[in-house]
């Protein structure tokens, strides 16, 4: 890449931006407000003491920072975004335009139910279509993320286990190694011990070890199926016969089940709960383009414990159901304020219409495909550490780079200079050097062919010891390799202004 | 924020305060209607004549959302005749107008 050195610092169309503290300034306002009536004031003694340092743009100023800013970004529609486990794939248009239609996007979650029969109707078919592609009775649609759903789901189990007074006895909960690191966060935050449970030779649960583990004190077992090795448990059924029979709860993370959708229902695998992303397996928008969204369907067993709110048909249409006087059943709380992210439920049930049936069950089909012609593509250079196909992502370790000077995080510094995210790196943890692939369904053999013959120059390079080509990098994104470890110990979080960093020092 | 600023983040406040004003100055003149909150920003409780989930399914009858009835947030608090309501830059004068109307005719 060229060194030249321009006066405004920009290369062509890669724009430098400041702070808006340091091209903003407090008097300027981009919105065009109305003069304010004079009325006499009854804020009491609440009024404003002072004025907020806040710098303002103007809206083409406005526009032009946070485009700039969003082009230093690697995004999903820019190319291919292989992280592992985090299901970046293609976020359909039609679900945006969808979401944006009046009757769903300008509504408050306290007005009238009678003015928002429409919204109810739409939360109601969405749980509906939950239930049915899971095979489970219930479904809480408030949770709003992935970690929340393992905590609605776990809390559900909690509310079981205290209805049948075993709250004191029954205090571990087993968590494979493989498991997402918020498996044994929400075991821990809901006060359970947590208790790992070791991988076999081919990258799945033990299943010796885990039933050596079981006891009249195991509250539940936290799976992830497929896991994030990207492999199916094949003894997932003998798993929650077994715990069941010792008086146990199955609590499935459900962040994988794009790779089964339309294919395998958990209902039938003996499933007590699980979260569904939103985000993930049903494309609505993450990464910077969010907000998550974690229903979590429940079991028989489960079901009578499910938070509210939940919708449910009356004399009169459908109804929300707000407070616990009002629910026919037991419900262990509510996880949030209001009801959930509606807009990625319009968003996630536009995805599953458009689709139908069919279509969801190809979505797997073709996710699991993709991957594993990646695997098939690269096993021959890197090295794989389980054998046969994979599910939904390909994982990789580093054992093939050893003695070329080289190691993951050099190589996914190296693939950002060639237009691509780096997929997951180091998880899951019991792989060395963990290099996780997850191309999703929404690529093209067109583009996952150049993505493949990218990595295998880049193996290539690696293989004969092109150094300089993997430590630089990345030499050509907006910013050169960061000091991640200064940056994780002393971050920089807040903006000071000249003057105030002076006096500082 | 970006596009407001300190300057106009102020305004907005002012505006919002200005128009819960009107707002409380308009329902307060309604027959039977008492404004509770004494000091404010955007919103503030008025107490009804008539049960005020009732009211507001009414209002929205009219085209009106009302506010919240406190029934909603909190059903066995006693407080079925008190309605949270607030107003915003979004709002305008014939806003205020038409809710004050609106709630005349549906407790005359």
């Amino acid at each position: 890449m060229s060194e030249k050195q321009t006066f405004t610092g920009n290369r062509g169309l890669q724009l430098e931006e400041a702070l808006i503290f340091e091209i903003g300034s407090f008097e300027n306002c981009g919105v065009d407000l109305e003069d304010v009536p004079q009325v006499e004031s009854r804020l009491g003694d609440c009024a404003a003491q002072g004025d907020i340092d806040l710098p303002g743009l103007s809206e083409p100023e406005a526009m032009r920072h946070f485009v700039r800013l969003s082009q230093k970004n690697h995004a999903i529609d820019a190319g291919l975004y292989p992280l592992g486990s985090c299901t970046m794939k293609h976020n359909p248009r039609l679900n945006e335009k969808m979401a944006r239609l009046p009757g769903f996007a300008d509504i408050h979650p306290l007005q009238p139910q009678s003015t928002v029969q429409g919204a109810l109707e739409l939360m109601d078919s969405l749980a509906h279509w939950l239930k049915t592609l899971t095979g489970m009775p219930e479904v809480a649609l408030s949770p709003k993320a992935g970690a929340h759903g393992e905590l609605c789901g776990m809390m559900a189990i909690r509310a079981a286990i205290e209805a049948k007074g075993e709250l004191a006895t029954r205090t571990r909960v087993l968590v494979p190694e493989s498991a997402h690191g918020t498996n044994p966060a929400t075991a821990a935050l809901l006060g359970f011990k947590v208790d790992g449970i070791p991988a076999d030779a081919s990258g799945r649960v033990d299943l010796a070890a885990f039933k050596e583990k079981l006891g009249d004190d195991v509250a539940a077992i936290m799976l992830t199926n497929p896991n994030t090795c990207g492999l199916f448990e094949r003894d997932i059924i003998e798993i929650a016969d077994a715990l069941h029979e010792a008086g146990g709860y199955f609590y499935c993370d459900g962040a994988n089940f794009n790779a089964i959708v339309g294919r395998v229902r958990p209902g039938d695998l003996g499933v007590d709960a699980m979260h569904i992303n939103l985000h993930k397996t049903f494309s609505t928008p993450h990464g910077g383009g969010g907000p998550g969204s974690g229903p979590t369907v429940l079991s028989e067993r489960l079901a009578p414990f499910a938070p509210l709110p939940y919708v449910e048909k009356g004399e009169d249409g459908l109804r929300l159901v707000e407070n616990n006087g009002d629910a026919a059943h037991n419900p262990f709380g509510r996880m949030v304020a209001f009801h959930g992210q509606m807009g990625m439920y319009v968003r996630a049930l536009s995805y599953m219409m458009s689709h139908g049936a069919d279509g969801l069950r190809q979505v797997a089909e073709d996710a699991v495909l993709n991957a594993n012609y990646i695997l098939a593509s690269l096993k021959d250079v890197m090295s794989a550490p389980f054998e046969g196909p994979c599910m939904h992502e390909a994982l990789f370790d580093d054992g093939w780079m050893k003695d070329t000077g080289i190691d993951t995080l050099d190589f996914a510094k190296a693939m950002i200079d060639e237009g691509y995210h780096p997929m997951t790196m180091y998880f899951p943890l019991v792989v060395h050097g963990a290099m996780l692939i997850e191309p999703t369904e929404t690529e093209s053999k067109a583009a996952l062919d150049l993505f493949i013959a990218t990595m295998r120059d880049l193996v290539r390079g690696a293989k004969e010891c092109e150094v300089e080509r993997f430590k630089n990098a990345p030499e050509l994104a907006p910013r050169r390799r960061l000091d991640e470890t200064l940056a994780a110990r002393s971050p920089v979080l807040r903006w000071q202004s000249p003057e105030a960093k002076q006096a500082a020092e | 924020m970006t596009l407001l600023g300190g300057k106009g983040m102020r305004q907005l406040a002012e505006l919002n305060h200005a128009r819960a004003v009107q707002l409380a100055d308009a329902l307060g003149a309604v027959k039977g209607v008492e404004v509770l909150t004494p000091a404010f920003f955007n919103e503030f409780s008025v107490k009804l004549p008539a049960n005020a989930a009732q009211i507001v399914d009414a209002l929205a009858d009219k085209g009106v959302l009302g506010g919240v009835p406190v029934s909603r947030l909190a059903p066995h608090a006693g407080l079925d005749d008190v309605l949270v309501v607030a107003a915003t830059e979004a709002n305008t004068e014939n806003d205020v107008a038409a809710f004050a109307a609106a709630l005349t005719e549906v407790l005359s």
